[in-house]
């Protein structure tokens, strides 16, 4: 008895002893698990000049929850409906498998009911979480229309954000973001001063933000600054859209055509020097020019140095009917910046959803702000091509060679081939992967050629 | 009365034999001697001896009887025959246009009925030769269009296979010797092309339209600095262009950086952009004012600046015609200056100003003549890197 005694004596002293350890826990963890991105947050730097929607927490259903069960559980729920239903008791001897035909029909249309149910239970999930996704794209499409019509004032480095925290779900830290690029701003800034920039020239200034993409800047306590790099694995987004994203571009210093030179473009902005984007086929560049804007000249991102209209010509994709009808090689005007930002909100939208109803007013801003920026044409294309599909759908699937018996789907099809001559006025021609490729790692090559060509001329 | 009648027929008959002696038509200096046979020594397997043969007229006896019209007047005809074609008064015709800016070099002494008849035999045989064509892998409804295109381009600068066998009928070739016409005019010529199978950058691609035309497929001219090529639509291959002088298809960016030619002059239009038919037809007028200039060196009776603004009228980005303009005010300006007329000279000076400032504005810089004799080798030393190969394949070009 003395021994039970002290045994249970000390399991008690045991289990106290973790009493205090849990209180200590418990106020460690308080004040981390806020969110800072929530409209009330003070904390929250967005909250004065930028309204984020407010994204609802998930309420939980009032009936069933689509809780994880195993295959036995299962079985054993349906087993037991079934003895319900034939009077038997509910709980079956395990592993006893019924030949009762009866029996089998019954546990077929109990097992039907609960897939059912669950697809129910999960197909609510999924509208649920549409529809937060949904009011959270249609916000940030609104800020960016304000900001277009100057209701509120534009920065390009919060509308990039804007874009790339819908996608991310609200999860990405516009702190850490803004920090990074006033840390490489504050070095531009020191490098102005150190080397007397003139920061009423616009050539001067380009120049020094092409450093940042072309070499290391040693600072002042010997901390090396390196250059952005491009990123050849998934460069087209096609594993993981986030690839295309600035937040990434800056979080590991490798980025794309696509978000390197926008990256470019907050740091003229934040520099307040004039820089464009310009488009090549899937592909984007900058052009900056003097004070005089005579003459421009050609920036390239991806491999930090200048280059030339002939050698972007060289992919041999740039028509001189899509020069002329301004779709590539072209000075991107703000409509045009604002356009191309709609496409990108497009496309992390149909990334996630699909095409859908906001789909379809977003393509349509995108057309309206700049009618030659080819991107709000292809998703247009896109757009008609699913409204094509759900049309076949709905009349059963029939084989495309069918379609002229279906007037409905032969309309939209009909749409679809109107849009591709309009398409082909513009002077479009899809370049193939390969060929993007190639001629990309050309353009490296031929920096690296140059370095040599360069060192050699020295010695 | 029947003695009346013989000597009435025999009177008729002296008169007619007189009216048959033929005489010289005064000829100017800078006229080449237009060759009155075809040289046969390179042409082996020929059987068509008409191909070629030059298109005098026959109708020199009314020049013994009328006074022959000076040069002015020839140039005038012409004119009025094109502006009526650029003014919609009679119809489009290209051809016609082309071979009456070049007769009126000639002193309207070629025969137009011969010229055509020419243009007809090749027609003929680029329609045998599409007829036999096979593209590889296009199945697009324009394949007619684009097999008359290949025809027309084989039967000038390839050789052309007709029922299995190749006829190789000398090739409509490259005049290296007098590219710019700087020693003849005439070397830049569509009827001088056709006679001695040597052309330049202006007559290659003149034929070229010319047996499109007749074809009724669609090729249309394009300019370059001190060049002419072709461009081409198709369903599958989209937009492509035609070299005629070295015989491939050069794609735009080559065309732009070998042409010297500027962004901002493709934006304007002034270079690489589709002439249509109207304005390729005021283009000849721009040749008949260039050919009036380089044949009486005469640019103060006015004729060459109407030309040039008739040219500008319909084609109004026509870099070549503001050049011609510029130039021949130019020409004006100072002879002014040097006749002490410095009121007129000062009238003129601002409007030719205005004409180059346009065209610098427009996207216009000056090629130095070693720079274009170097695009010119160039063309034929890096033809691999710069060809459209889908074209290539397409034709089945080896």
């Amino acid at each position: 008895m003395n021994s039970c005694k002290e045994i249970f004596t000390k399991k008690i002293m045991s289990q106290w002893i973790l009493l205090p350890i849990g209180i200590v826990c418990f106020f460690n963890s308080y004040g981390q698990i806020t969110n800072p991105y929530s409209p009330n947050s003070k904390s929250n730097p967005l909250s004065e000049a930028v309204v984020i929607p407010p994204i609802p927490q998930q309420p939980t259903p009032n009936n069933q929850v689509a809780k994880a069960r195993t295959a036995d559980q299962i079985m054993a729920q349906v087993n037991a409906k079934s003895n319900v239903l034939l009077g038997l008791p509910p709980s079956a001897p395990k592993g006893v498998q019924s030949n009762n035909p009866q029996m089998q029909q019954l546990q077929m249309q109990e097992w039907e009911k609960i897939k059912q149910e669950e697809r129910r239970v999960q197909q609510e999930a999924e509208y649920k979480e549409y529809l937060l996704i949904n009011s959270s794209y249609k916000g940030v499409y609104e800020e960016l229309m304000k900001m277009y019509r100057k209701e509120v004032s534009f920065s390009l480095k919060k509308a990039v954000f804007l874009i790339e925290n819908a996608y991310s779900g609200g999860m990405l830290n516009y702190m850490e973001y803004e920090t990074l690029i006033n840390n490489r701003v504050n070095v531009l800034r020191w490098l102005i001063k150190k080397e007397n920039i003139d920061v009423n020239d616009p050539l001067q200034m380009n120049y020094l933000i092409q450093r940042f993409y072309s070499e290391n800047i040693t600072l002042s306590d010997n901390s090396v600054t390196l250059p952005y790099t491009y990123n050849f694995d998934d460069y087209m987004g096609d594993t993981d859209w986030t690839n295309m994203f600035v937040t990434k571009l800056l979080r590991t210093r490798k980025g794309q055509c696509h978000s390197l030179p926008l990256l470019y473009l907050i740091f003229a902005e934040e520099l307040n020097v004039k820089a464009w984007l310009s488009f090549a086929p899937e592909h984007s560049f900058i052009q900056f020019s003097d004070k005089h804007k005579k003459t421009f000249y050609y920036f390239e991102t991806t491999c930090g140095k200048e280059t030339s209209s002939d050698r972007i010509m060289e992919t041999g994709y740039i028509t001189t009917g899509a020069i002329k009808s301004k779709l590539y090689l072209d000075t991107l005007s703000q409509s045009g910046l604002f356009s191309t930002l709609m496409a990108d909100l497009i496309m992390g939208y149909t990334h996630k959803v699909g095409y859908d109803n906001l789909t379809k007013q977003m393509i349509e801003t995108t057309i309206n702000l700049c009618p030659y920026n080819i991107q709000g044409h292809l998703l247009q294309t896109d757009l008609l091509i699913v409204n094509v599909l759900n049309e076949l759908k709905k009349v059963g699937n029939p084989p495309i060679d069918k379609i002229g018996n279906y007037p409905k789907a032969m309309e939209c099809h009909q749409a679809v081939l109107n849009q591709y001559e309009k398409i082909d006025g513009l002077g479009y021609v899809r370049i193939p992967d390969e060929v993007y490729r190639v001629w990309l790692a050309s353009l490296a090559e031929e920096k690296e050629k140059n370095a040599k060509q360069t060192i050699s001329n020295n010695h | 009365m029947k003695i009346r009648h013989y000597i009435l027929q025999y009177l008729f008959f002296i008169l007619c034999c007189t009216a048959c002696k033929t005489r010289q038509v005064p000829i100017q200096k800078e006229v080449n001697k237009i060759p009155t046979t075809i040289s046969e020594g390179k042409s082996e397997q020929r059987n068509d001896t008409v191909i070629g043969q030059l298109f005098i007229s026959s109708d020199k006896e009314l020049t013994t009887i009328f006074k022959p019209k000076q040069t002015i007047e020839h140039y005038e005809d012409a004119y009025t025959e094109i502006e009526a074609m650029l003014e919609g008064i009679s119809p489009l015709n290209f051809k016609r246009a082309v071979f009456v800016s070049e007769n009126a070099f000639y002193n309207d002494s070629l025969d137009y009925a011969k010229f055509n008849k020419t243009i007809n035999k090749l027609t003929e045989l680029c329609k045998v030769f599409v007829s036999q064509l096979t593209l590889n892998g296009y199945t697009f409804p324009d394949s007619i269009k684009l097999k008359n295109n290949y025809a027309i381009f084989c039967l000038m600068r390839d050789t052309v296979s007709i029922h299995s066998e190749k006829i190789k009928l000398p090739l409509y070739d490259y005049d290296f010797e007098d590219n710019m016409g700087t020693k003849n005019w005439s070397s830049t010529f569509t009827t001088k092309l056709l006679t001695t199978r040597k052309g330049n950058c202006h007559s290659l691609p003149y034929l070229y339209k010319i047996l499109a035309n007749e074809l009724n497929t669609e090729a249309y001219l394009s300019l370059a600095p001190n060049h002419i090529y072709l461009k081409h639509k198709s369903k599958r291959l989209g937009w492509y262009n035609s070299e005629l002088t070295s015989g491939e298809f050069p794609t735009d960016a080559w065309v732009k950086a070998s042409g010297y030619i500027t962004i901002e002059a493709i934006r304007s239009g002034m270079y690489m952009d589709t002439l249509s038919q109207k304005q390729s037809i005021a283009l000849t007028l721009y040749d008949l004012a260039k050919g009036y200039s380089m044949k009486t060196g005469n640019y103060n009776d006015g004729f060459v600046i109407k030309c040039c603004d008739m040219v500008l009228k319909h084609h109004p980005v026509n870099i070549n015609a503001m050049i011609l303009k510029a130039e021949t005010m130019k020409k004006q300006y100072d002879e002014y200056r040097k006749a002490g007329n410095l009121q007129k000279a000062q009238e003129i000076y601002p409007q030719m100003q205005q004409i180059y400032v346009k065209g610098l504005e427009l996207g216009y810089r000056e090629m130095p003549e070693i720079m274009y004799q170097n695009w010119l080798k160039s063309i034929m030393e890096h033809r691999e890197n710069n060809i459209n190969q889908t074209i290539n394949r397409t034709f089945n070009v080896k």
